[in-house]
């Protein structure tokens, strides 16, 4: 394991001032670590000058806002930064006033280009130096849903409520019917560019020509040759692995340049997590990332744990490990099969069903269901391991390393997969930081990062576990990582079973959790890279906010960037190997 | 006799023919590979896996609406989503079918609180059978085809009798 190097807050004020820039305020906030707030108009330099430092904090992690409008009178903004030098989390924290404008750092990290457009949208900010300040979830109409001030239905409302019959997205689509297909009337609205991309018009609109998303097929043949076309692909599309939109540019069969749209399943987690309870957290995060549920309610109940400070017994954290590693291996199932359909390869999607409902198997036995666990509360777990699950699992256990290697055989070790599969859609280890990968997206680009080494939770430090990396940061590489992943998982497994501690799985909880005045978020690794539940807890029975940092919102930015260059076959491959899960993403 | 009472609409050979083709369509329903959200893990990918093996009923998915007579919606619609859920469904050839899965679907589910969800697909879409459960089991999806198929031959039946 590797020794922690901490950042002392010296060395940050160092640098602050060689680069003349007065903080507000550093200090150790005790379940957050070090905070560091500045004004507004020093934030880009304070960032700049924080990258530029030898002290490394080459990542963001993530960025957020909060309304604190009730209690400071301010939106506040929070960047966390991640040194992996000295493996080191600062939070960079900065005021602004309702309706502000938000300055953007898309300059200094690549990663804050969709969490800016999302922060800015929930909290009704505006952005100046983005390059592209559209909205990113919410369709028009519908007021900035993470401000305090604004409602969620009631459940009078909840029960009756349709569809406004103003909507604006259905008006449109309505005219679209009735009018057939025509140019947008206003190009620049996003909002019917995004209807209409993609369709090319039947007649000649008039009026100078060309609005950005219809293109006619020109009269001349040799320019027909070099004519770009837009293609869309998806919401509806079986290889999307979800409801991800990406537009794409494509000259021939090569793309030239993508754009993802996402948003089609936002359904307001972290605004609902606002109205639930602590324990009823888990119900919400499970269909966030709904094929890994187990990992992200741990995040949730770890943070929980972690403010209101309760001391989780040794069985329990256990038996956590056990189940988010069985976890792992169903959700890694369910990646390993529909990335061999989208490559071709039929056999390995049902053998890795076959698997996955064994675990499953395994899963509902203890939990009670297929999916929604809720199952990892604060305090422990809420059911023990029985006998027959015990058996199920040693019955798993005798011949899943042998049915791993036949998956291989079966899969990867062939010849026309590697030939696809290397050197295509290739993350540097650059782009990988500047991006914010974490996870096997991370791994697999030479990134020598896990959590669950590096800064174990759970029973974790427990455990003996290799993690593997890659330097090539191609699919391949990707394949590889998680390939690898399961292995472990499997060692994990048998590891949990052979020195699972007796003992209680739920700690002593009041009936109803109130939490201290505070924050915290502790980061787990979850399936699809780290996750961290951000909890503000204002000693009430339930979250004042809770900001759910989705891996895969992170990977959609990477897979932007991999994707121009290649052909359209491969692109395909390509965003299978990132493993997206929309829940998570649009939350 | 005139001839459109042997061969017109609602004549008994073309109700027989009807009735026939219906038995047809019951056991070929193609649905659309359209997975929202969490329910299409159950409902679409676990139900056509070899556990549960969809295909023996004539249940096969099909990746372009063109070509699919049933759409499970399988996941919470919200407003952005609504107007490509209505738009698949338009462009689905008749007859077509719709399986409600899943609380979202059917009424909002937990996330009814939030403005931007669609509470029930319903609103937008007419549903033929609903599902419920959070998510359902494959046995339920299973169960729903099964209903659907029902209501199919039923709707043949009932004309002929009246």
């Amino acid at each position: 394991m590797r020794r922690p190097a901490l950042i002392r807050d010296h060395e940050i004020t160092a640098v602050l001032q060689s680069a003349s820039i007065a903080a507000l305020s550093l200090a150790e906030e005790s379940c957050l670590g070090l905070v560091l707030r500045v004004d507004v108009d020093a934030l880009v330099a304070t960032l700049a000058a924080l990258k530029d430092s030898d002290l490394g904090f080459a990542q963001l992690i993530d960025l957020f806002g909060a309304d604190l409008l009730e209690k400071r009178g301010v939106i506040e903004v929070t960047y966390r930064l991640r040194s992996l030098e000295r493996d080191f989390d600062l939070f960079v924290k900065t005021d602004l006033e309702a309706g502000g404008v938000l300055p953007s750092v898309t300059g200094l990290y690549l990663s804050a280009l969709l969490p800016e457009r999302e922060a800015a949208e929930m909290f009704g900010l505006s952005l100046t130096g983005h390059p592209n300040p559209k909205h990113l979830l919410l369709t028009d109409g519908v007021p900035p849903m993470l401000l305090k001030s604004v409602p969620i239905r009631s459940a009078e409302e909840s029960r009756v409520a349709e569809l406004p019959k103003d909507d604006l997205s259905l008006q449109l689509y309505n005219d679209f019917m009735d009018r057939g297909i025509v140019p947008p009337e206003d190009p620049d609205d996003p909002l019917q560019n995004y209807l209409f991309a993609g369709w090319i018009s039947p007649e000649p609109p008039e009026g100078p020509l060309v609005p950005r998303n219809i293109r006619r097929v020109p009269d001349d043949p040799d320019a027909l040759a070099t004519d770009h076309y837009l293609l869309q692909m998806g919401p509806q599309h079986p290889s999307t692995h979800g409801v991800l939109n990406m537009v794409l540019e494509m000259d021939g069969e090569t793309i030239i340049s993508s754009e993802a749209h996402v948003g089609n399943l936002h359904r307001g987690i972290e605004k609902l997590a606002e109205s639930r309870r602590y324990n009823q957290l888990g119900t919400l995060v499970d269909r966030g990332d709904y094929v890994g549920g187990i990992n992200t309610e741990m995040a949730v109940a770890l943070s929980v744990e972690k403010l209101a400070e309760i001391e989780v017994p040794q069985r329990a954290s256990w038996i956590r490990v056990l189940m988010a590693e069985i976890n792992r291996l169903a959700s890694n199932y369910l990646w390993i099969g529909p990335c061999g359909l989208d490559s071709g390869a039929m056999g390995i999607f049902l053998f890795c069903l076959y698997d996955r409902e064994r675990w499953q198997e395994v899963l509902e036995e203890v939990t009670g269901q297929r999916l929604m666990f809720n199952y990892v509360r604060p305090g422990g777990v809420v059911a023990d391991i029985t006998p027959r699950a015990v058996a199920l699992i040693e019955d798993m256990l005798k011949d899943a390393d042998s049915r791993l290697d036949e998956h291989f055989e079966a899969f990867m070790a062939s010849e026309i997969f590697q030939q696809r599969t290397r050197g295509v859609g290739v993350v540097t280890k650059e782009d990988a930081l500047s991006l914010g990968a974490t996870g096997f997206v991370a791994r697999a680009s030479g990134i020598d990062w896990d959590l669950r080494r590096d800064r174990p939770y759970a029973a974790y430090d427990k455990m003996d576990f290799e993690v593997m990396t890659a330097d090539e940061g191609d699919i391949w590489s990707r394949m590889l990582c998680r390939f690898d992943e399961q292995r472990q998982s499997l060692r994990m497994i048998r590891q949990c079973l052979d020195g699972m501690p007796e003992g209680d799985f739920m700690a002593k909880m009041p009936r109803v959790l109130r939490v201290p005045e505070g924050e915290a978020a502790v980061p787990v690794e979850a399936v699809r890279g780290e996750m961290e539940a951000h909890i503000y807890s204002d000693g009430s029975d339930k979250p004042y906010r809770m900001r759910y940092r989705p891996p895969t919102l992170f990977s959609l930015m990477i897979s932007d960037l991999t994707l121009p260059g290649h052909f359209l076959a491969d692109a395909i491959v390509n965003l299978g190997s990132f493993d997206f899960c929309f829940g998570e993403v649009d939350r | 006799m005139a001839l459109d009472q042997v061969f017109g609409e609602n004549s008994i050979i073309f109700l027989k023919s009807e009735q026939l083709f219906d038995w047809a369509r019951g056991r070929s329903l193609w649905y659309m590979a359209f997975g929202i959200a969490c329910c299409s893990l159950e409902g679409l990918i676990a139900a056509a896996g070899p556990r549960w093996d969809l295909d023996r009923h004539g249940v096969f998915f099909r990746g372009v609406p063109r070509h699919s007579d049933v759409m499970i919606v399988a996941g919470t619609v919200n407003r952005k989503m609504a107007v490509i859920v209505k738009r698949l469904y338009e462009q689905m050839p008749e007859p077509r079918y719709v399986l409600s899965m899943g609380a979202c679907a059917n009424g909002g589910g937990p996330f009814r609180e939030y403005p931007n969800i669609v509470n029930g697909v319903d609103q937008i879409i007419p549903v033929d059978v609903y599902i419920p459960g959070c998510p359902p089991r494959p046995e339920s999806v299973q169960y729903g085809f099964l209903q659907l198929r029902k209501k199919i031959n039923d709707d043949a039946k009932a004309r002929l009798d009246t």
